[in-house]
């Protein structure tokens, strides 16, 4: 199950916190409030709580809260036209913020100065943004047509093959040759949106494919802040609230979600941030790795532990908050995170933890490679469509994001600085392949200590040392990261 | 309207619901894998039983994964591969 709902509380006013916890976790099931949150004055209490969240959380960026509130807000007022409005929205913010990496925002500016244009950097990006959106129609339309029956059949093969000419375009032509720019920003604008383009082009083979003008909104929709799309426009569809209770529920359930999401988020920022790391001056994994593992032993376990759990609940809240914003708007989509400590098993954990990451690399690469090779061998089938996914896919998805880089930064840095999350991705790659084949499912008859205890414990210590190499930045060498790793177990090379 | 040979896929997906600690029931247009209620675990074995026991052809380029996400689609999916 992905959600925490529980029965409604017993009615009746009372002094007991856990009573309150519980009318709170039930007040989307409870008619009274489902009633409330009808009324006008309920939708206007419930959404301007939620802006207030959104504006005051600082995971969300003040511009994008802005842009969001709008969205919502229409949204409310015509909720007919829901869909039409996000596509509108999402075109709007995909034109004025259509890369995902700040240092591409400063590489545009400097190719942009280079033109002697007198128009700001923002009038390029709805050129190049127009351009871009017409690229993905004419896309769309092949998806249709089937005129290049090779691009229909295989469309994110063709983003994949185009995105690695461009890039090797980017690294052999001068910076000074005019061409050089405009290939450059073609590949920021495909690195910024390959998935969600990808899930666009996979949507258009759905039945219930939203016109394509509109699936073009969907290139950023407005809650998408980071790189990980959160599925296409067809599986909205698939969660939108068909009746005016069902809007209520998602909304009280939005309200829930973005609530536990600043729960979440304080909860970090005072207890790991502020006290931990803080006035306790526990040094945070990246600085104890680059620092070379100055600790003692116990002390980087420590370090080890609040940084995962640390990572866990900040990505947690971030999550929480852009789901929560999806269902305010009327879509009751699943959490992107649910209870991952609680998981036995690796892909468990995989699949709770990054439950929307999860989803994209079984979409682009698990499934259809299952579908296609070694149908005669079950478990080799399982176990090269899950490398494909979790390996093969999972490196793909930073490198392609990170493609407008080698430009920037010189191909061999940008390769140097994959070779850590090379390693995590192996290592991942091959639990999920022993969790999926040879681990044996945790039976609630092995007793308490062999089901409740040493399997979470088992899949809580396999993440918390993969976080040592869950890193494709650079910032720490790979051979620190080992040293790292290798000295948790008394082992100083 | 379900047809009658869908029942192996119901048996094997309850089977996967009670496996996870879930209610065996649920809805013919319920969503099984896009809702997160079964994972992409389930979701292969589901496949594996629509290979096995009904022929069906998933190496088809243009098969759509969400096509399996709810116990009519896989209805569906069966009836037109049948006809």
């Amino acid at each position: 199950m992905t959600s925490i709902d529980l029965p409604a509380a017993p009615t009746g006013p009372t002094l007991n916190p856990l009573r309150w916890r519980q009318a709170w976790l039930g007040m989307d099931r409870n008619e009274t409030v489902q009633r409330w949150a009808q009324t006008a004055q309920g939708q206007l209490i419930l959404h301007a709580t939620f802006a207030a969240i959104l504006f005051t959380l600082p995971l969300v960026r003040t511009k994008q809260a802005a842009l969001i509130a709008i969205a919502l807000g229409l949204c409310a007022l015509f909720p007919a036209r829901r869909l039409m409005l996000l596509s509108v929205a999402g075109a709007t913010y995909f034109l004025l913020k259509p890369f995902k990496q700040e240092h591409f925002y400063h590489h545009y500016d400097q190719l942009w100065s280079s033109f002697g244009m007198a128009l700001p950097g923002t009038a390029g990006f709805v050129g190049f943004g127009l351009a871009f959106i017409a690229f993905s129609y004419l896309l769309l339309v092949n998806q249709t047509t089937r005129k290049i029956e090779m691009i229909a059949r295989h469309p994110i093969w063709f983003l994949l093959g185009l995105g690695t000419l461009l890039a090797a375009a980017t690294i052999m032509i001068p910076q000074s040759n005019p061409a050089f720019s405009i290939i450059w920003v073609f590949l920021g604008y495909l690195a910024g949106s390959f998935f969600f383009l990808g899930y666009i082009l996979l949507d258009s083979r759905s039945k219930s494919a939203l016109p394509r003008h509109q699936q073009l909104g969907f290139l950023r929709p407005v809650w998408a802040s980071g790189q990980v799309p959160l599925k296409g426009p067809a599986f909205l569809q698939k969660f939108e609230a068909k009746t005016a209770t069902d809007l209520a529920v998602t909304r009280l359930k939005a309200i829930k979600l973005a609530v536990w999401a600043v729960i979440l988020y304080w909860f970090c920022e005072i207890v790991f941030n502020r006290v931990l790391f803080g006035a306790l001056e526990l040094p945070r994994l990246e600085v104890a790795i680059a620092a070379g593992a100055l600790e003692a032993p116990l002390t980087r376990w420590m370090i080890l532990a609040a940084d995962f759990l640390a990572q866990i609940i900040i990505f947690g809240a971030s999550i929480h908050i852009f789901v929560a914003v999806i269902r305010m708007l009327g879509f009751n989509i699943p959490r992107g995170m649910a209870r991952p400590l609680s998981s036995r098993t690796m892909s468990e954990f995989w699949a709770r933890y990054l439950f929307y990451f999860k989803e994209i690399l079984a979409d682009f690469f698990f499934y259809p490679t299952f579908q296609r090779y070694f149908k005669k061998y079950p478990k080799l089938r399982l176990a090269f469509a899950t490398f494909m996914a979790a390996f093969v896919g999972n490196v793909l998805f930073d490198l392609i994001s990170d493609s407008p880089s080698f430009a920037i930064n010189g191909f061999w840095q940008t390769i140097e600085a994959f070779y850590s999350y090379t390693i995590y991705a192996a290592a991942l790659t091959a639990g999920l392949i022993w969790s999926q084949i040879a681990q044996k499912k945790p039976d609630p008859r092995d007793g308490w200590l062999r089901y409740d205890v040493i399997p979470r414990v088992q899949v809580l210590l396999f993440y918390g040392l993969l976080q040592v190499f869950d890193d494709s930045s650079g910032a720490a060498p790979v051979g620190e990261r080992i040293d790292f790793f290798f000295s948790l177990f008394g082992v100083i090379l | 309207m379900i047809s009658p040979h869908i029942d192996t896929v119901r048996e094997t997906i309850a089977g996967m619901l009670v496996a996870r600690g879930q209610d065996a029931h649920f809805g013919e247009d319920e969503s099984l894998f896009d809702s997160g209620r079964l994972d992409s675990i389930a979701a292969v074995d589901v496949l594996m039983t629509l290979e096995s026991q009904f022929g069906i052809d998933l190496s088809d380029p243009d098969f759509d994964i969400s096509r399996i996400d709810t116990l009519q689609e896989i209805d569906r999916l069966l009836m037109s591969h049948a006809s």
